[in-house]
């Protein structure tokens, strides 16, 4: 050995190993100490020459086998010699690390230690003067200009998204509207099917559909408290918006990845999306259903400030609409015998009466308006009437 | 015996300046660099895969088709005394007929993933585990058919069968004889004509530059690192071995990471039993297969590396990444804070499979699924088909011809990105295999394709080192 080592490295070496029995790896060394990476490993060669007795050091060995280049570490010395035996050409053996011998490490441990002196870009320099290689001078790269303009596109494709998203949201709570037993069942037809389409990731939907349906059917019909279930389902949107955000959000992050992704798709996502849903209204629910459903919707939409007046606006609506519950069921029950024997039956009787009276005549018109399957729904709101015709209509067909 | 004293701090002297690595000139321009690449507004499933299939025949059949009449003629040649004919379609096979025909090959095996044996068990709709093999219990039950528009023939032939091989896919032209009906006694094949060679005019002459490829790397997310990955970035960054080492590790340009750089969490318990119809969104059903302590120290592992040596990230079976082949590159926000270098020339996330083109060599690298796929189709897993099976890649001008049957794939409407159309690369790898290996293949047409097999870094240690002018392979091997 012609170098030794300075003072400050011997002291550095001491106090860390022997001291704070911590092991001190080559690259620690070099990296505390600012010093050649070659250069420590004479300075620890020197050092656990001359502290066998304490001291004990692993090896890498580089050279080539019979396969190919190895770099072989030997976690001691009088491993050295079995190891070597493996190597057809040895380029050099060196230090690895150091430690108390009294301690050993494992080489996890010894791994941990090293992840203990993370690199610091800020000190690249110093790094390759202290015998790394110098690669290519690295850039940060800025997101490209491109890229800025995705974000500003980004707010219209969202708001845009977010615009055309609320119809599909407000179907469950349209559906909601409708207390009976029945309308909640549609809801969650409907979530079943926009759950579906909007989050691939996960991985099971079966049984959903059925098992919510009932329970919730079952709970509902038990408590028959209107003005409860509203307040229940008017929290159900708020799901929703969670789901298509998220959803939004993942478009975003891909967005980033490309250069320019228009508007437009996603647009014609969302109209799709709402497509779907209007279909699966068609195809399972009676028009007049969709149409009954969607007076409330509209209520909450436009007012969800002022829940008060809308929680009025809903009971009152409710009380009016509870004989449609009675209705259904006893119409199920005996759907040919509609009016009179129900009154006899019933303590709601003069309600039931009052409301059930019209129906029957509406009858036939309303089952005229299902062939058509039009959207004529949104203008009839306020018919009561046909409300009912239509839940009549809906169960003869089951 | 090798006194070992004599080689303590060998060739370890200080230099006197810095050294530095050799670099190629980055080319971020060229057609195939997005070959792979779907933009994120055209990731659909409304096409139907038939047409990447018809695509491909297509493609191939003209190639094959000469090919075949050169080699088998039409009522030109015979053998044994038979006459050998031209059949254009598999229907006009007529029994005891020598003849040859062009078809797609299809493997039905016993246990491939069947959607319609899911829809009947009521689990379609949750991810398969894939089959260790596809091949039963019975290697017998092995069928291999040839089809096209028209029709479907077992092919017939063992020992034949056996050293060539053929999976579900592949475009090949078949000579033989039906013996009985609907079974093809098959005696020889024909493969497309390869896809041209770009003239490979390298300006490295005697430059001596060279790239490195790893995969498996296998980040756990355990607080214990994994010693060898430190030596590794010790090693490639310089800082280990003699001076003569680090010269050598400086002629490397770049590191390609070629898959499988997180290792998922284990599935706890058997997945038969899990609830799948829970209502519960966040429930077992749902749970992250992945740590997010491991992409930390796959951060962390990248930053120590791109001191010194830039980077090309392939997304593999088990990154974050899609099922779906093409892989997309992985996303920017899985790189944390070397998100800043991320699609510079410095680090680059990339799509699984790659055209990579250093200095006009053209190298094609997937992170090993289309040959682990195609080992599933084989009766024995043997570590010495995996270049058998990449070698069959560029016979059968198509390096993954068993997406979309068995490998989850994009459905490209009139195009088969897997197919060597106007381009056969110089350089082919495949990341996480078993075992090293490395071999130049001629090409009939002349030119050579080397074929390197990289193996799994977590479970041998080794990856390779290509030199970009000989096209010559190394392995490194690190033993702890």
């Amino acid at each position: 050995m012609t170098m030794s080592a300075s003072q400050r490295e011997v002291e550095y070496l001491a106090t860390q190993i022997i001291k704070e029995e911590k092991p001190v790896t080559l690259q620690s060394f070099s990296r505390e100490l600012d010093v050649h990476v070659h250069h420590s490993k004479e300075v620890l060669l020197e050092y656990y020459q001359k502290n066998k007795d304490k001291v004990t050091a692993s090896f890498i060995i580089t050279g080539k086998s019979s396969k190919g280049i190895v770099v072989k570490l030997s976690h001691s010395e009088s491993d050295l010699e079995q190891d070597l035996a493996n190597f057809t050409e040895i380029h050099t053996i060196h230090v690895y690390c150091l430690h108390l011998k009294k301690i050993s490490l494992t080489n996890s441990e010894l791994a941990f230690e090293e992840l203990k002196h993370p690199v610091d870009a800020s000190r690249r320099e110093e790094y390759f003067k202290n015998g790394l290689i110098k690669g290519p001078v690295v850039k940060a790269v800025k997101l490209q200009p491109g890229a800025q303009p995705i974000a500003k596109r980004d707010a219209p494709a969202r708001t845009s998204t977010k615009a055309a998203t609320p119809p599909v949201e407000a179907k469950p709570v349209k559906s909601a509207g409708l207390t009976s037993s029945y309308v909640s069942r549609k809801q969650n037809n409907d979530k079943g099917t926009g759950k579906v389409n909007t989050l691939s990731n996960y991985t099971s939907r079966k049984g959903e559909a059925k098992t919510i349906p009932t329970k919730r059917a079952s709970e509902e019909s038990s408590t028959g408290y209107q003005y409860k279930s509203r307040k229940q389902d008017a929290k159900q949107p708020k799901e929703r918006i969670i789901v298509s955000n998220s959803n939004d959000i993942e478009e975003d992050f891909e967005m980033e990845d490309e250069d320019s992704v228009p508007a437009k798709p996603i647009k014609s996502n969302s109209t799709d999306l709402e497509k779907l849903f209007d279909d699966d209204n068609f195809s399972d629910i009676d028009v007049d259903e969709k149409e009954k459903t969607e007076e409330p919707a509209t209520v909450i939409e436009e007012q969800s400030t002022k829940e008060t007046k809308e929680s009025e606006d809903v009971s009152s609506k409710a009380i009016s609409e509870e004989p449609v519950q009675t209705i259904t069921e006893t119409a199920s029950e005996e759907p040919e015998e509609e009016t009179i024997q129900e009154i006899d039956e019933d303590g709601y009787i003069t309600t039931i009466k009052k409301s059930n009276a019209p129906p029957k005549p509406s009858r036939p018109a309303a089952r005229a308006k299902p062939a058509a399957e039009t959207k004529v729904a949104p203008k009839k709101k306020t018919d009561g009437k046909k409300k009912q015709s239509s839940l009549m209509n809906f169960f003869p067909k089951k | 015996m090798v006194e070992y004293t004599d080689y303590l701090n060998k060739g370890v002297s200080e230099p006197g300046e810095v050294s530095t690595r050799a670099t190629v000139e980055y080319q971020s321009d060229y057609p195939k660099r997005s070959e792979f690449t779907i933009a994120s507004n055209e990731r659909k499933y409304d096409h139907q895969f038939f047409s990447m299939y018809q695509y491909r025949f297509k493609e191939l059949k003209e190639r094959i088709f000469d090919n075949a009449l050169q080699k088998w003629g039409d009522g030109t040649r015979k053998i044994d005394g038979q006459t050998i004919r031209r059949q254009d379609k598999i229907l006009d096979i007529t029994s005891g007929q020598l003849c040859w025909v062009i078809g797609t090959v299809f493997c039905d095996l016993k246990n491939k993933l069947n959607i319609l044996q899911d829809v009947d068990k009521g689990v379609d709709d949750v991810l398969p585990i894939p089959p260790d093999s596809y091949v039963g219990d019975d290697e017998e039950a092995i069928t291999v058919m040839l089809e096209d528009e028209s029709g479907r023939a077992i092919l017939h032939n063992e020992g034949f069968l056996d050293k060539n091989i053929l999976v579900t896919g592949c475009i090949v032209a078949v000579l033989g004889m039906e013996i009985q009906a609907g079974i093809f006694e098959i005696m020889d094949v024909v493969y497309p004509e390869a896809a041209p060679q770009k003239p490979l005019k390298s300006n490295l002459e005697g430059s001596n530059k060279k790239i490195a490829i790893v995969s498996g790397l296998s980040i756990d997310e355990g607080v214990e690192g994994d010693l060898r990955l430190e030596i590794l970035k010790q090693y490639l960054i310089g800082g280990l071995g003699s001076s003569e080492d680090s010269n050598d590790t400086s002629s490397i340009t770049r590191l390609i990471i070629a898959g499988d750089s997180i290792k998922p969490i284990q599935e706890v318990g058997d997945r038969e039993n899990r609830d799948f119809i829970t209502t519960n969104n966040y429930g077992s059903k749902n749970i992250s297969q992945y740590n997010p302590e491991s992409l930390i120290k796959f951060d962390e592992f990248l930053s120590e590396i791109l001191i010194s040596l830039p980077v090309s990230v392939m997304p593999g079976n088990n990154d974050l990444s899609e099922i779906c082949l093409p892989q997309q590159p992985m996303h920017r926000s899985l790189f944390r804070k070397n998100a800043q270098y991320l699609n510079g020339e410095y680090l680059e996330s990339l799509t699984n499979p790659y055209w990579f083109n250093i200095d006009n060599l053209r190298i094609l690298g997937t992170s090993g699924q289309n040959v682990d796929d195609v080992l599933k189709y084989l009766p024995k897993t043997l570590s010495k088909l995996i270049l058998t099976i990449m070698e069959s890649h560029i016979k059968w001008q198509n390096f993954i011809p068993t997406a979309p049957d068995t490998l989850y794939c994009y459905p490209f409407n009139d195009k088969d990105p897997f197919t060597f159309v106007d381009e056969t690369p110089h350089v082919y790898f495949a990341g996480n295999q078993m075992k090293y290996g490395s071999e130049a293949i001629p090409l009939k047409n002349g030119g050579t394709v080397r074929i390197i097999s990289v193996p799994k870094f977590s479970e041998t240690g080794e990856f390779v080192i290509l030199d970009l002018e000989s096209l010559e392979t190394e392995v490194v091997k690190i033993e702890i």
